[in-house]
């Protein structure tokens, strides 16, 4: 079975890098931008088969980088990991189409679960 | 009995009577209806000056003896008036010499007690009213500052939970993988979970504050300008048991309020509606327009007044001492409190009665508050 590519988009370094040690461990390709702008680029050049991003980032946040792939790239899916939990940024973001939209609190094993049940809906569509 | 004094004047006027002087009869006079407090002396009130701050004026006889010390009292405490009684032949001179700007402000001698209490009363109500302008500038100060609290509060509580996700997502990482190892006994994993449970516990915590401090400084309460109208119509409706009083609105505008403006110009349009009572019968409308402008917006009342007594129409109730209202009839005594109110808010006032169609217009220029 090929290797899933996903595509991690998160400001803070420390975040950036227990993420990837999560989701590399979990047997996935991982691609990290450190902002919307920087992803962007990557996201013209590779082909993802799921986005992992934050809201909250300096130069282009994670909204305005949803925003883009809603428009150009609609058929990659979209969590978004967020300090922000607030009831907005929720709806915001599943308007702009995000399959999910997680809390920066989430306990490993449940990270894990949501990627590979997004990445298994994807399948099936 | 005693007539009860009016709410306004309760702020107290100090009188210097100097010892040995008895307290004048045009003061138990007015004693029924202002507070006095008496002081022998200069050192005196400035004792009262100084712990107490909400005198209103000061009443002294023999000014141009301590003028010093009167310069000294207007100049740390302007909203003060000071008055001084003069003989007929000073106040006649003191009226064709005196500049606009006076340190004091003139009695005559031997005035009967109701010029006294109408002279009191006016210094009364201005104290009063920039006191009401403070308030609301309060109320405003508090509310940016409240909420540039609120703005950093959730800033500080984002960037904690980023890290505590971080320590809590690196020791998840360090139990599995210490679970997959053979590691010696000394070393307890229950220890990193702990780590992880507390790092649970703070991240609720987080999410507790940040929801506490929603509120941005961008974002502070603000409520929509039509919103105001339709609570004082809903009120209105409610008082008088309508289901559709025929009030015509046109209001496109986005324009907020804060929340005391909001507050104020309810109650101001609550009263100047209450005064239209007679719309419960259906015999006139309202019509309430908002037009934007210009860092301003044009808030526009139009109603026919089908009252038999004349209403009447005159800025001096709007901006002359509240006193000249206080003996109309109640209601229309509420359309003039009304239009005082929305003035309050920064209001430039226009009122009109265009008398063969009996249309009342009443036209408020407010400076824009925000838009959303």
């Amino acid at each position: 079975m090929k290797t899933k590519h996903i595509l991690l988009v998160e400001d803070d370094m420390g975040m950036r890098e227990v993420l990837r040690d999560i989701l590399e461990d979990e047997g996935f390709e991982i691609t990290t931008a450190e902002n919307g702008k920087v992803a962007l680029t990557q996201i013209e050049n590779y082909h993802f088969d799921l986005v992992l991003t934050d809201l909250k980032m300096p130069q282009m946040d994670g909204i305005e980088f949803m925003e883009y792939i809603e428009k150009n790239h609609p058929e990659t899916k979209v969590v978004v990991i967020t300090a922000y939990g607030g009831k907005d940024n929720y709806t915001q973001a599943k308007y702009l189409g995000a399959f999910e939209v997680l809390s920066k609190s989430i306990r490993v094993e449940e990270l894990k679960k949501v990627i590979n049940d997004v990445l298994h809906r994807k399948d099936e569509t | 009995m005693p007539e009860k004094k009016i709410e306004y004047l309760n702020y107290p006027i100090i009188n210097v009577v100097p010892p040995g002087k008895k307290i004048p009869d045009w003061q138990k006079e007015l004693e029924k209806k202002i507070l006095f407090y008496n002081v022998s002396g200069l050192k005196e009130c400035l004792k009262i000056l100084t712990n107490k701050k909400s005198i209103a004026a000061i009443l002294c006889t023999r000014i141009e003896k301590d003028k010093k010390f009167w310069e000294e009292v207007k100049k740390n405490y302007p909203w003060i008036t000071i008055f001084s009684f003069l003989s007929f032949d000073q106040f006649t001179h003191f009226k064709s010499s005196s500049s606009k700007k006076s340190l004091y402000h003139p009695l005559l001698l031997y005035s009967s007690p109701d010029i006294l209490y109408l002279e009191f009363a006016q210094a009364l109500e201005c104290y009063a009213c920039k006191q009401e302008k403070s308030l609301l500038q309060t109320i405003k100060k508090q509310e940016n500052w409240f909420s540039l609290i609120g703005q950093l509060t959730r800033e500080w509580a984002h960037e904690i939970k980023n890290h505590i996700a971080i320590i809590s997502l690196n020791a998840e990482i360090s139990v599995v993988k210490a679970q997959k190892l053979s590691l010696p006994k000394p070393f307890k994993l229950e220890n990193i979970k702990k780590i992880i449970e507390q790092c649970q516990k703070i991240s609720e915590v987080l999410d507790g504050i940040r929801g506490f401090s929603r509120v941005s400084h961008s974002n502070s309460p603000s409520f929509p300008l039509t919103e105001t109208i339709k609570q004082a119509i809903s009120i209105l409706e409610s008082e008088n048991g309508y289901s559709q009083p025929p009030i015509k609105k046109t209001m496109p505008t986005k324009l907020c309020l804060s929340y005391s403006e909001n507050i104020l110009l309810r109650s101001a349009l609550i009263n100047i509606l209450r005064y239209f009572n007679q719309i419960k019968n259906n015999q006139t409308s309202v019509y309430i327009s908002i037009q934007e402008k210009q860092n301003a917006f044009c808030l526009k009342i139009q109603l026919k007044d089908i009252c038999t007594q004349t209403f009447p129409i005159t800025m001096d109730y709007v901006n002359g001492p509240i006193k000249k209202i206080v003996r109309i009839e109640r209601k229309k005594r509420n359309f003039y409190i009304g239009v005082r109110l929305i003035k309050s808010l920064g209001a430039e006032i226009s009122l009109k009665k265009n008398e063969p169609k009996q249309l009342i217009t009443l036209q408020a220029l407010l400076p824009c508050i925000n838009s959303s």
